[in-house]
């Protein structure tokens, strides 16, 4: 049997389904150079908002037997910075948020000299991404708990997964309000450190308590853009950390959402 | 705009549109990119020697544009394709019409990883040898030839139809 190329294939499904005709007043046109650059400054800004995550992790061996695992969040100048039991004793000469990349060199220093940690690992794993709550069910297990957002007019949203359930993300434009949730599970961890950071560094560091006893650390954005205020927040439940960025929500809005979520299935 | 540049414009724009869509995912991300590539390609004062050596800078142009892209984080996070999502990016009317077999093959292709995808779509869609693919990607071919190994693995696994991949 001849099998059929997959140049071919390949080529003819592209040119069936894929074609281009170029404009040349959208080229020359400064006005539309300047705008493409805004629309890209736009996606910058999305994951600006969203916080610059560090992580470092380690295998799982024994010492979730120990019960020894929890998370423990704190707020920096930049942001949040979290860590557990095992990674703790590393802590004190762990992340300011302030600069990513000398932070790693420092902790794989740090990791190397202990003999505590055997292996520091920034992980590439595997992202999966759903366009609506009711796609991602489908397919996912991750337990995710919603705020309960006032309603608009126009909606998005996305949810990214990570990895075997390591990591969850949620974001959700109503009108011109974003809520975004980034859920990271530990269970399989035996240390992990992290540092969220916000371009500007962060201010008015508070907590809140919602009716049913869970307790979050709230901080504003120090810089205020032109989409409002941006208040964020942190919390540790079980094995998993939840930090919530709130744009253009009132502070009251934003208690309103916490209290709108039941945590337990992260117990 | 001088007329040898109008000419590689409209020669080169499927080409590069569809690099760009392959890579991106987004008809309208992949629009901007073409188009600020040939914005840069009017402004350069660049001497090309050849018709190859004049494509070659337009698709190294055209990826590292899409890298910029990619690493604002939204692309990271949204490097995903799933099949009910076809209608979504082609538009329903014309996911419908695409042929099954041709749909599934394009399908497969934009599951692949995103370096996979664009190995896969330089050697086979492009024609370029995995050394030329090395040079426009700035990869090793070492590296360049495992993708492809990989990116075939995946795609003979997806798809259900033997194809014959012409392997090195």
């Amino acid at each position: 049997m001849i099998m059929r190329k997959f140049r071919e294939a390949y080529k003819e499904a592209l040119d069936n389904s894929i074609k281009y005709t170029v404009c040349y007043q959208k080229i020359l046109d400064e006005a539309e150079h300047k705008r493409r650059a805004v629309r890209q400054k736009r996606k910058k800004a999305l994951s600006a908002a969203a916080g610059f995550f560090v992580l470092f992790v380690c295998g799982f061996t024994t010492v979730k037997a120990a019960g020894y695992l929890y998370s423990v969040i704190s707020i920096t100048d930049f942001g949040f910075k979290s860590s557990n039991g095992t990674a703790m004793s590393l802590q004190e000469q762990f992340m300011s948020g302030e600069d990513a990349a000398g932070v790693f060199e420092e902790w794989t220093e740090v990791a190397g000299n202990s003999g505590k940690v055997d292996e520091v690992i920034i992980e590439e794993i595997e992202e999966r991404t759903y366009c609506s709550y009711e796609a991602f069910e489908k397919q996912e297990t991750f337990p995710l708990v919603i705020p309960e957002m006032p309603k608009g007019q126009a909606e998005e949203v996305h949810i990214w997964v990570t990895g075997e359930n390591d990591a969850l993300t949620f974001w959700k434009k109503v009108d011109d309000k974003e809520v975004i949730q980034d859920i990271w599970n530990f269970e399989n961890r035996e240390a992990h450190a992290g540092s969220r950071s916000y371009p500007g560094g962060v201010t008015n560091e508070r907590s809140y308590t919602t009716e049913d006893g869970r307790n979050y650390l709230v901080v504003d954005s120090q810089v205020e853009k032109a989409d409002g205020k941006r208040i964020h927040t942190a919390i540790a439940v079980g094995q998993y950390e939840i930090y919530g960025d709130y744009i253009g929500y009132t502070e009251e809005e934003v208690y309103k959402m916490l209290e709108s979520m039941d945590l337990s299935p992260y117990e | 705009m001088n007329n040898k540049k109008e000419e590689a414009i409209d020669k080169y724009a499927d080409t590069l549109y569809k690099l760009a869509f392959l890579r991106l995912k987004n008809k309208e991300d992949a629009e901007d990119v073409v188009q600020e590539v040939f914005y840069k390609y009017i402004k350069t004062d660049m001497q090309f020697d050849s018709a190859e050596h004049e494509k070659a800078w337009l698709i190294q142009v055209t990826l590292n544009q899409c890298r910029s892209l990619w690493r604002t984080g939204w692309h990271k996070k949204v490097d995903i394709f799933d099949e009910q999502e076809a209608g979504a990016v082609f538009g329903m009317e014309q996911a419908y019409l695409m042929r099954e077999k041709e749909r599934k093959l394009f399908t497969e292709v934009l599951k692949l990883p995103g370096k996979y995808r664009e190995v896969i779509h330089l050697f086979y869609y492009d024609n370029y040898s995995v050394k030329e693919i090395a040079m426009l990607t700035g990869r090793k071919e070492n590296t360049v030839t495992s993708q492809l190994t990989r990116g075939r693995a995946l795609l003979k696994k997806a798809l259900k139809e033997a194809y014959d991949y012409e392997e090195i």
